[in-house]
């Protein structure tokens, strides 16, 4: 079967579609294209649209990604002709394995569908999370919670931790203040010089091992420099102060506070019969926690930062504690709860300064403190971590408390309300003439205009190998000359349609219904548009065609 | 000779207005060794060190240090220059040295400049060892010393494209600092601060660098808005990679990974299936992701664009040999790589050819093997891609590119989003549109290489340094913020408060730093002594404040120089005598003068120094101000006003009860006494002094009279505002005033206030702290003596190395001199001391409390009130956000148990040493002024 991918609207559908021709009775390609859909969507695809045309012998399914569609309409196709034989669950299997590898994560899925929601066109540009928004001019890129304004820099020192924290102590951000140690004394005086509580861990830490956390008498700090000097690869040791409280994952957005969250505690209970491996087995029964994008909890990993927790407890994965005894096994590792409304304003003002010292427009703050609805300096709390790209799940849904709409504050961030980052697109169904026309009268008005028509794609006049013009961040307007022979548009909507008088046909419907509700489509007079159009339609004369799409837009922007 | 200590003086300091290392030096039983007098070391140091003939020293001719040497100078000296020699040798030409004898004899202070502090100090035990080996008749490893520095320079230096970029700056009068041991600065101050590292800036963003880094992605985007690119495709393994080659791309092709950097992994031009094949294993090596894109024949050009203009362009030519029909190919290369401007590093301008893997494929593709011989004038191949890494060569163009092919270039760095790029173009001639000749971009550079358009081995150097320095920052903004500095004995923490409350009244964020902390506006974000310039330099690394007042101590001056190279505006108060005398070697007056006359020294051209005329030493620091001067005095007849004034030059006074602002003839009435609830309605003489300093600096930096009359009458002492800063609290009836002054000055001054108050009896609590000379603390003593009726002292944590009781007999022996004191109580520790003192304070009585520590104080007399009379005495302090010690009480010996013991009190305040106290080893560069 030839088939081929139209992304944009198209005669089938305002969203892209998979084409196919066929060959045979239209109920074995109606049989196909409901396969494929399916497959889909158990691949976790949004798509709901399916349509054979039987006398084109064309059938349709709609897409959310091109290799994913493709794929599982190759295995539709496959199974139809096999038949009972054939193993569908095992291909499932393996195109939902496929798919959650393409498909976008849930956090730039998140910021996509916000953006679809405000009317800001989206589109991916690579197979990560990259995206690009809105066009031409008005294009903004993001990838994950990172925008184009995120700077390089600024992740960087994110990651440099000495540096990151010079910085944030040089602007009186409270971090835990360390320093290398010499010997087990020098430790010790270490600890009295910050505040006798203190982690004691190797300057490269490997894993958790030789990392103490919380200790405080002298023969404790002693034995953990020893275990922290042997652990690390260098053999330097590394005393700070240890940092009491919960920990806090606060989202500066743009210098304000978006959300906050506390992650719970978690703690196992000892029988005094089975391991801690094995009452955290118990633990990852749980049904919320799982691997996967729905689990609101993932299951527990003895990964560095648990090993440090229980060997500052005295413990190891293999230890068996007595019963009853209770044994922290991850300072976050339980539920996040909302915790954005008890933020207090110094809080709020130093995790935003933090943000800034380092240089990310947008942040995710790792904050200790005992009761966040206290300024962290009355408690000792400290700032341990800002990181560049945070997550938005626990945000949009913590396992208790609020749902924050963050992701709609992060696009708010990137185009402010009333913006939807599109710039002016009219498509011409009435000659290269008159496309042109319309071209020269924008170039005049004063804006860098791309024209792509039959005879070419120029920029401002000149021709241009451009391919995409709404890719072109240079493009403040432009203007498509649509043939009836094209199956696909090259917009997803066009705030000025020009349509001159014959048939209405198929394409010129496409186009009519790429309207917006404040566009406008000028049309032949006498023209029936029937319901196409939700935009406004004005008629005009052939030779007036040009003017009146001009002075619509104008009026428009 | 042994180096006692080495101080960075890292910003302005005595010595000049750059950075300068300060050695304390022990000449030992050197001491009276002259050079002339010790056999052979002239002859030894003359040969070791030939260079040092171009040392002029005082002789002021060629030759000068060696005839000193011949003429016989001591070994301080002899060190000073062989540091320098040295530091010239590994690289880093510096000049200025000076050695001087310190009070000690035999101690030498021996300071020189440096550019990076590890080096400065490597150069030093270097010198020392060298000129130990010189004097005793051992050998010394001249060689093998400078090749060691060599390597020290090469690790710690700033490499050369950021180096270009931080002189470009420089010489834009825009200040620097360096935040890491790399390559990441920022440039400028507070809120117009802004960052580079390297060729990639604050505004470089991740998301358009992960694109450039994807050469598949790149192309698309280039082909979406038409710039001309090599056709192309990702292919999945080496097989594919050959049918594309053959089938969809056509031969010759270039086969490269996905994702790499400098050319690593790129084979170009390849013809047939082995060679692809074995290209797509190369290429393995550096990505996953392979790609096979069409070659385009042509010359390879790097194009730099940076603010979307394009500022350099450069051909680069592979690495290559010319055949000789003599040597074979190794030999010719090793005769190439010998042309010193061929190095290791990327610190050179040019790197060495190495005989790697690639470069004996890429022999091999010509025929030639490294022992084989090239014909004459054969030119044969040592890499295929260009870059300067890899040995290539680079010849300015900038003058050639075609106005078309920069506009590609500049639409190439705004559709992958980057601020500097460097733009890869082959084309036959840049001189003609890439159109009409096959030309194409192949790859968008994030952070590229400068040194080819700074040092190309032919053609016009660029000075791209500038130009991203220029895209930072537009002309005549040179990223600085208003500063004002204020130093001098007493009152300067209240004319610092005082100044920055002004400047509230124009600026979002002022950065305070003052014996009592660091302030963003209100808000303390520290509690230590921050009056030196670690402290500075923190408020001016925070990207929130845009306008700065330092208190600016004579130990941090002395310890590590300014924290900022330029002020705005420069406040002496006084220069008093007696205090801190004896410590650094600063013994009189006049050195602690010159000490204080540094922030004058860093006044702008368009800044002013504000003097007190009353002070003749203070006065004399008028001549070093490159700005101008301003005097203030409280009589507006003072002769030195009078003079200046004369001249057309601008003085602050009190007339009438007012304070006067007066430039040459003009004078302008700004407020009166009265309202200024600082001067206690003028009563206290040396508020009075202040307010005029305060309201002098508020003028100087611009502020409108009007609004400076407004925020004068907005500032009060008390204990929330200026803790320990004359506050007087009612206590049961009895006057009590905390006060910070500790030396004669400040105890004078605080006499003559007293004055002013009816009380009858005077009682003071006092102590001193142990590193003032013995002759101040007796002299301090007898003031006390004639000043109050009942004496309280104490001793403290302040000891600082004295035996126990032995301040307490020093200040005794003056009291014994005193004609009023009635009574002297020695009490054991401050906590019972104050105790005593409040418990006793009576209604007709006047109560001096020295607070030496004055968070704990003003504390104290808090909790005291409060147990006592169950009244709270101010609203709470500002929180403060950081603790240096930590969670208060977490380990049982918090900060009120700790007092007492005083082991956390004495870690507090005894070795206020900025640099160590807080655990901060930033590296600061303040850059020297142009």
């Amino acid at each position: 079967m030839d088939v081929r991918a139209l992304r944009g609207p198209n005669v089938w559908s305002r969203e892209p579609v998979l084409q196919a021709a066929f060959e045979g009775s239209a109920a074995f390609a109606a049989r196909i294209a409901q396969q494929t859909l399916e497959l889909q969507q158990k691949c976790s695809c949004r798509v709901s649209f399916s349509a054979v045309d039987a006398e084109a012998h064309l059938l349709a399914v709609e897409i959310e990604d091109l290799d994913v569609g493709r794929r599982c309409f190759e295995v539709a196709l496959e199974a139809a002709r096999a038949g009972e034989s054939y193993d569908l669950k095992a291909a499932e299997a393996r195109l939902r394995d496929y798919a959650q590898d393409v498909l976008l994560g849930p956090n730039t899925r998140a910021l996509y569908d916000a953006a679809r929601r405000r009317g800001i066109p989206v589109r991916r540009l690579d197979r990560g999370s990259l995206l690009q928004l809105g066009h031409g001019a008005k294009q903004r890129r993001m990838c994950g919670a990172r925008t184009d304004r995120t700077s390089t820099i600024g992740e960087t020192i994110g990651w440099e931790k000495p540096v990151a924290k010079e910085l944030l102590r040089g602007v009186g951000v409270p971090v835990p203040e360390g320093r290398l140690v010499s010997d087990a004394d020098d430790a010790w005086r270490a600890a009295a010089e910050f505040g006798g509580v203190v982690v004691v861990k190797p300057d490269s830490a490997n894993h958790g091992k030789g990392v103490f956390i919380g200790i405080s008498r002298q023969a404790e700090i002693a034995s953990a420099y020893e275990s922290a000097r042997d652990a690390g690869e260098s053999g330097a040791v590394l005393v700070e102060r240890f940092v009491p409280g919960a920990e806090h994952r606060v989202l500066v957005i743009h210098g304000n506070v978006a959300a906050a969250t506390r992650g719970d505690a978690l703690y196992v209970h000892g029988d005094g019969a089975r391991t801690i491996t094995q009452l955290v087995d118990e633990v990852n029964k749980d049904p919320r926690r799982g691997d996967d994008i729905e689990s609101p909890l993932y299951p527990v990993t003895f990964d560095e930062m648990t090993l440090a927790v229980l060997s500052g407890q005295g413990y190891g994965p293999g230890s068996v504690p007595g019963a009853g005894v209770e044994v922290l096994v991850q300072r976050n590792g339980n539920l996040s709860r909302d915790v954005t409304a008890d933020v207090h304003p110094d809080n709020r003002a130093v995790c935003a300064l933090a943000a800034q010292t380092i240089g990310l427009d947008i942040a995710g703050i790792d904050l200790v403190v005992e009761d966040i609805a206290k300024p962290i300096s009355e408690q000792g709390g400290a700032i341990l971590e800002v990181n560049a790209m945070p997550g938005v799940m626990m945000h949009l849904r913590p396992g208790a408390g609020q749902p924050r709409a963050v992701d709609e504050m992060i696009i708010a961030s990137v185009y402010p309300e009333g913006e939807d980052g599109r710039i002016p697109v009219v498509a011409v169904c009435a000659g290269t003439e008159v496309a042109i026309e319309i071209a020269r009268r924008l170039h005049e008005a004063g804006l860098c205009v791309g024209l792509k028509s039959a005879e070419g794609t120029f920029i401002d006049g000149a021709r241009s190998a451009a391919r995409d013009l709404l890719m072109h961040p240079r493009v403040e307007a432009a203007v498509f000359d649509v043939a009836d022979a094209e199956e696909e548009l090259a917009f997803d909507q066009c705030r000025v349609a020009v349509i001159a008088g014959g048939e209405l046909t198929r394409m010129r419907r496409v186009v009519l219904e790429s309207v917006p509700r404040d566009g406008v489509a000028i049309v032949a007079s006498g023209m029936d548009t029937g319901r196409h159009c939700r935009g406004r339609v004005v008629e005009a004369q052939r030779e007036r065609m040009a003017e009146a799409a001009v002075d619509a837009l104008l009026r428009l922007a | 000779m042994k180096i006692r200590k080495v101080l960075a003086l890292r910003g302005p300091n005595i010595w000049a207005n750059f950075p300068v290392m300060e050695a304390w030096v022990d000449l030992g039983t050197w001491k009276d060794r002259p050079s002339d007098s010790i056999p052979g070391l002239n002859d030894r140091l003359m040969s070791w060190l030939p260079g040092m003939v171009e040392h002029r020293c005082s002789v002021g001719e060629r030759g000068g240090f060696f005839e000193r040497l011949k003429r016989g100078t001591y070994l301080a000296h002899i060190l000073e220059h062989v540091i320098l020699e040295l530091q010239t040798l590994a690289g880093v030409d510096v000049t200025y040295g000076r050695a001087r004898e310190t009070a000690e004899e035999g101690v030498y202070k021996v300071v020189f400049k440096y550019r990076e502090e590890t080096l400065g100090r490597e150069c030093l035990s270097a010198a020392r060892d060298l000129i130990m080996a010189a004097a005793e008749g051992r050998p010394f490893d001249v060689a093998a010393t400078v090749a060691h520095l060599h390597e020290v320079a090469e690790q710690n230096l700033l490499g050369p494209s950021t180096n270009a970029i931080v002189q470009a700056a420089r010489r834009r009068n825009i200040p620097f600092r360096r935040l890491n041991k790399y390559s990441l600065i920022q440039f400028g101050y507070g809120a117009k601060q802004r960052r580079i590292r390297a060729a990639e800036t604050d505004q470089t963003g991740a998301i358009a660098e992960s694109i450039a880094q994807d050469k598949e992605l790149t192309r698309q985007l280039l082909q979406a808005v038409g710039v001309p690119t090599a056709k192309g495709f990702p292919v999945k393994d080496a097989e594919e990679a050959w049918e594309t080659a053959v089938d969809y791309v056509g031969l010759p092709v270039v086969v490269k990974p996905r994702d790499g950097n400098q050319g690593r992994g790129v084979a170009t031009n390849l013809t047939t299936k082995e060679q692809v094949l074995a290209a797509y294993q190369a290429a393995l090596e550096e990505s996953s992701e392979i790609i096979v894109e069409k070659f385009a024949p042509g010359k390879d050009h790097r194009v730099l664009v940076i603010g979307g203009k394009v500022v350099s362009a450069s051909r680069r030519e592979p690495a290559h040999v010319i055949g000789d029909g003599v040597s074979t190919v190794k030999a010719l290369m090793d005769k190439e790589n010998l042309d010193p401007r061929r190095g290791d590093h990327h610190a050179n301008v040019l790197s060495k050819m190495r005989l790697d893997e690639i470069a004996l494929q890429v022999l091999k593709d010509q025929g030639h093997a490294p022992d084989s011989v090239p014909a004459v004038g054969e030119k044969v191949l040592i890499r295929r891609n260009a870059n300067l890494s890899t040995g290539g060569t680079a010849t300015d163009v900038t003058d050639e590119v075609h106005p078309e092919v920069a506009a590609r270039c500049v639409e190439a760095a705004r559709v992958i989003g980057l601020d500097i790029a460097g733009i890869d173009v082959i084309a036959e001639d840049i001189s003609h549109p890439l159109e009409e000749q096959g030309g194409i971009i192949v790859e968008v550079n994030a952070a590229p290489g400068l040194r080819m358009h700074m040092a190309p081995s032919s053609g016009q150097p660029r000075d791209v340094g500038r130009a991203i320095v220029d895209m930072l920052f537009e002309q005549g903004n040179d990223g600085r913020i208003p500063i004002a500095a204020v130093t001098g004995t007493n009152g300067k923490t209240t004319v610092t408060r005082f100044i920055a409350h002004m400047l509230r009244g124009t600026h979002k964020c002022v950065g305070m730093t003052c014996t009592d902390g660091i302030y963003l506006n209100d808000r303390r974000i520290d509690s230590d002594d921050c009056s030196g310039p670690v402290s500075a330099g923190m408020v001016l690394m925070n990207p929130g404040v845009d306008a700065a007042v330092f208190e600016t101590a004579r130990g941090g001056i002395l310890r590590a120089g300014l924290g900022f190279n330029e002020c705005n505006v420069a406040v002496v108060t006084n220069v008093a005598d007696g205090d801190h005398l004896g410590l650094n070697d600063i013994n009189t007056p006049d050195e602690l003068a010159r000490v204080k006359r540094t922030i004058v020294d860093v006044v702008g051209k368009n800044g002013t120094a504000v003097l007190n005329a009353t002070d003749p030493l203070v006065v004399d620091m008028a001549p070093y101000c490159a700005g101008r001067v301003m005097y203030f005095a409280i009589d507006g007849t003072n002769p030195v006003i009078k003079r200046h004034r004369a001249e057309g030059g601008s003085a602050i006074f009190v007339r009438k009860h007012k304070i006067v602002l007066a430039e040459g003839r003009n004078e302008h009435e700004i407020i009166g006494l009265d309202r200024i609830p600082l001067t206690f309605n003028g009563r206290i003489a040396f508020e009075v002094e202040n307010a005029l300093a305060s309201i002098g600096a508020a003028w100087a930096m611009g502020l409108a009279l009007q609004l400076i009359a407004e925020r004068a009458e907005s500032f009060a002492t008390d204990m929330a505002k200026v803790p320990g800063r004359f506050n007087i609290i009612d206590v049961r009836g009895g006057t009590v005033i905390v006060d910070y002054g500790h030396n004669a000055h400040s105890l004078r001054a605080m006499l003559e206030a007293l004055d002013e108050f009816p009380e009858h009896r005077r009682v003071a609590m006092y102590t001193m702290a142990g590193d003032r000379r013995d002759s101040d603390i007796v002299h301090i003593g007898e003031l006390l003596g004639d000043g109050f009726d009942h004496i309280i002292i104490y001793e403290a944590f302040t000891i600082r190395g004295r035996a126990l009781g032995e301040i307490g007999a020093l200040l005794k022996q003056g009291l014994a001199r005193g004609k009023r004191v009635q009574q002297v109580d020695e009490i054991d520790g401050w906590e019972n001391a104050m105790e005593y003192a409040l418990d006793m304070v009576r209604p007709d009585e006047v109560l001096l409390l020295q607070a030496d520590t004055i968070d704990e104080t003003v504390d104290y007399v808090r909790d005291y009130m409060k147990r006592k009379a169950g009244v709270e005495v101010a609203a709470p302090r500002q929180a403060v956000l950081h603790h240096v010690n930590g969670v208060n009480g977490a380990n049982g010996h918090g900060r009120k148990n700790g007092f007492s013991n005083g082991v956390v009190a004495s870690k507090r305040r005894v070795g206020v040493k900025e640099e160590t106290c807080r655990g901060i080893r930033l590296e600061l560069i303040v850059g020297a002024k142009a």
